[in-house]
């Protein structure tokens, strides 16, 4: 035998295997990135979805320091009213969420409180942690605490995992980079469905699938790094990346003014916009305030500055002109998010976002149609992964409806709406049935969403819930042609899965 | 700047309109065009560079080519007529077998963890770098590192060379992490 042909068969067999072990790892971790990935798209419009929750909200565009000074001093007093007088942050309004909000927060007693201030700085109502939050939270970390936390890690690893051999196992990915053939085999179809959207979102993939194990795993990370190279000191880890915190130091002390900080602040960068101000064991001689701003030049969501207790600029963190180490940690987030662009990138991370889904979705219906290929069909897991692909849209959508009009906590709600999907696979529907009807229910509780969210705020005064209740009865109407178009025309294709 | 962004959406279209000639020509041409194709690219970096500043810039300049991918090959879409089910090559499919799968599962998660953090750990602690950079760097190359095991220790048909390599990468990783602080007395 030449040597061309037995490097050719090596190589075919180390593809072979390398396909072999992508769709392991695949189908093993498949419905926890879908999870994560759908979560992560909806999450990346938060800020646009808390106006949209509330959006009687006072609309706040721009705070100067007398402003931030006002609200500063309105929540310290509502703190010492509470007797929670231990950390306080104010979020200032920004482009994106023209809102000035304020809280509190005791780690002793775990009170809080968070609050909305009018442009005066006055504060006027408590914040509802509703579901936005919840939504947030659960791509987080599925409410899971450090635990969950570690597991979306783990499925931010998995993907990265899935891009790497996914790229290795399919030599003709880049040569095969503009083919798209859709009827005939579903087999062929989905493949070109999956290779298609892998490959030109491909840098969107390494993006959000290394900052999002990088973020997840990040707690564990430090933990082991802090015992290896501090000798457990975690605190001492955490300083020299973080920069230094407030000490325990509870003599009583007057807080700094706000105006002299923002001045030094911008003393070292006339265009940065402040975002949040944090003030740690707030009014004691150990009290350190951390001020975030923006500068719209910079990949870095924000520079951190921090102050001492007498409001003395002592650390910048160097997010966007430090080391490379901290210039990295610094893009993590707004990579993985897409907050570096405003409002062109949120849309752009939508797609990308969706067409990730789609990537995991179509890895499965490839494994199942290939089953059916060769007449080994698994009806039983074509069902319960329509179930798992149409459970999330339809959970999510459930649970908002559920919060925002009857006040239910979105938590359970959602569980419940996801499991009660999945048990409709025990039914024996065929598959492609069953993936129509949750469509055709995905698209009438988005219908039903927008108009009890409209008629429930038709008098609130921020247009962004227009924008998103738009955009939600967009999602339906698309949704509602794919339904009208398998309606009239059937399908060409065996039924496999999601359809 | 608006301009310089405009000019960074056409010039992407530019560059996937190159590497799609490329695609379509099958005679040495296509070089000339997948050439052609990435100095577009390059290009598009640049005037969302000059838009946005070169950190913001990149990245809008690969985020506007991943759409534009996807209208390209939107726009390249063939319907194709129904077609009887056929039984096609497939991948290497491995005999489910029960004990291997627990094998392969603790190799590719918990001692592709261990081996990912040993690296990380060492290049935290001895690369020759700020001590700011070295944790960040050091705690980055984690789960790359693991995504790198996990992809490796699940196509290798051979388990006992994934545990030998793994244990040896984590044996090695702790190493030069440890022992110069042993040799100092640090530990």
């Amino acid at each position: 035998m030449s040597r061309i042909t037995q490097n050719q068969e090596a190589g075919s067999s180390f593809v072979r295997s390398m396909l072999a072990g992508h769709s392991a790892l695949g189908i093993a971790f498949a419905a926890l990135i879908l999870l994560v990935c759908f979560s992560g798209t909806v999450a990346v419009f938060h800020e646009e979805l808390l106006r949209w929750e509330e959006p009687d909200a006072p609309l706040v565009t721009n705070a100067d320091d007398l402003v931030i000074q006002r609200t500063l001093d309105h929540i310290v007093a509502k703190a010492r009213e509470d007797q929670a007088l231990h950390e306080v942050t104010l979020r200032l309004p920004r482009a994106e969420l023209p809102r000035l909000s304020a809280e509190y927060h005791d780690h002793d007693s775990g009170k809080e409180a968070h609050w909305y201030a009018d442009a005066d700085g006055n504060l006027t109502r408590m914040q509802v942690e509703g579901w936005t939050e919840f939504m947030r939270r659960h791509h987080y970390s599925f409410h899971g605490g450090s635990w969950g936390i570690y597991l979306v890690g783990i499925a931010g690893v998995a993907l990265l995992s899935l891009v790497m051999s996914g790229i290795i196992s399919h030599p003709r990915i880049f040569r095969d980079a503009f083919a798209l053939r859709l009827g005939g085999s579903r087999r062929l179809q989905e493949a070109d469905i999956h290779n298609r959207l892998s490959v030109w979102g491909l840098p969107f993939h390494i993006a959000i699938s290394l900052s999002g194990a990088f973020l997840g795993l990040a707690g564990l990370v430090t933990l082991v790094l802090a015992y290896a190279a501090y000798n457990g000191d975690t605190e001492k880890a955490i300083l020299a990346v973080l920069g230094p915190q407030a000490t325990e130091d509870a003599r009583p002390a007057p807080i700094p003014a706000v105006a002299p900080m923002l001045a030094q602040m911008w003393e070292n960068t006339p265009d940065a916009r402040p975002v949040f101000l944090h003030i740690d064991h707030v009014g004691t001689a150990g009290q350190m305030t951390v001020i975030a701003a923006h500068d719209p030049h910079q990949l870095a969501y924000t520079e951190r500055y921090r102050f001492d207790a007498a409001g003395k600029l002592i650390w910048v963190g160097g997010y966007e002109k430090g080391t490379v180490g901290m210039q990295t940690l610094a893009a993590m987030q707004p990579l993985h998010f897409g907050s570096f662009g405003g409002m062109p990138v949120k849309l752009a991370y939508g797609v990308l976002g969706i067409a990730i889904c789609l990537v995991t979705s179509t890895g499965i219906t490839i494994w199942l149609a290939r089953r059916r290929d060769r007449g080994n069909p698994a009806p039983h897991w074509e069902r319960v992964w329509a179930a798992i692909f149409w459970g999330q849209p339809i959970a999510f959508t459930v649970s908002a409806f559920a919060t925002l009009a009857a006040g239910w906590p979105p938590i359970p709600v959602f569980w419940a709406s996801t499991l009660a999907v999945l048990a409709l696979a025990a039914l024996r529907w065929e598959a492609a049935l069953l993936s129509f009807r949750l469509r055709l229910l995905t698209a009438l509780l988005l219908v039903l969403l927008v108009v009890s969210h409209g008629l429930r705020w038709q008098g609130a005064g921020d247009p962004m819930m227009w924008w998103v209740d738009g955009a939600l009865l967009l999602a339906a109407g698309a949704i509602g042609l794919t339904l009208a178009r398998q309606w009239k025309g059937g399908t060409m294709l065996a039924q496999t899965g999601r359809a | 700047m608006t301009w310089m962004a405009g000019l960074g959406f056409v010039l992407s279209a530019a560059a996937l309109a190159g590497f799609r000639l490329a695609w379509a020509r099958q005679d040495q041409g296509r070089w000339a065009a997948l050439a052609l194709g990435i100095a577009l690219a390059l290009a598009t970096l640049w005037a969302w560079s000059m838009a946005a500043g070169t950190e913001v810039g990149i990245p809008l300049g690969i985020t506007c080519m991943c759409l534009a991918g996807y209208l390209f090959v939107g726009a390249n879409m063939e319907i194709r007529p129904a077609r009887a089910r056929r039984v096609t090559a497939t991948p290497e499919e491995r005999k489910p077998k029960f004990g291997r799968g627990v094998v392969r599962f603790i190799l590719a998660g918990p001692l592709g963890a261990v081996a990912s953090i040993g690296i990380g750990v060492a290049v935290a602690m001895q690369a020759p770098m700020v001590e700011q950079t070295r944790l960040v760097i050091g705690a980055t190359l984690v789960p790359l590192v693991w995504a790198g095991c996990m992809a490796w220790t699940l196509c290798d048909g051979r388990v006992i060379r994934s545990a030998m390599v793994l244990s040896g990468t984590a044996i090695a990783g702790y190493a030069v992490a440890l022992l110069p602080l042993l040799f100092k007395g640090t530990v």
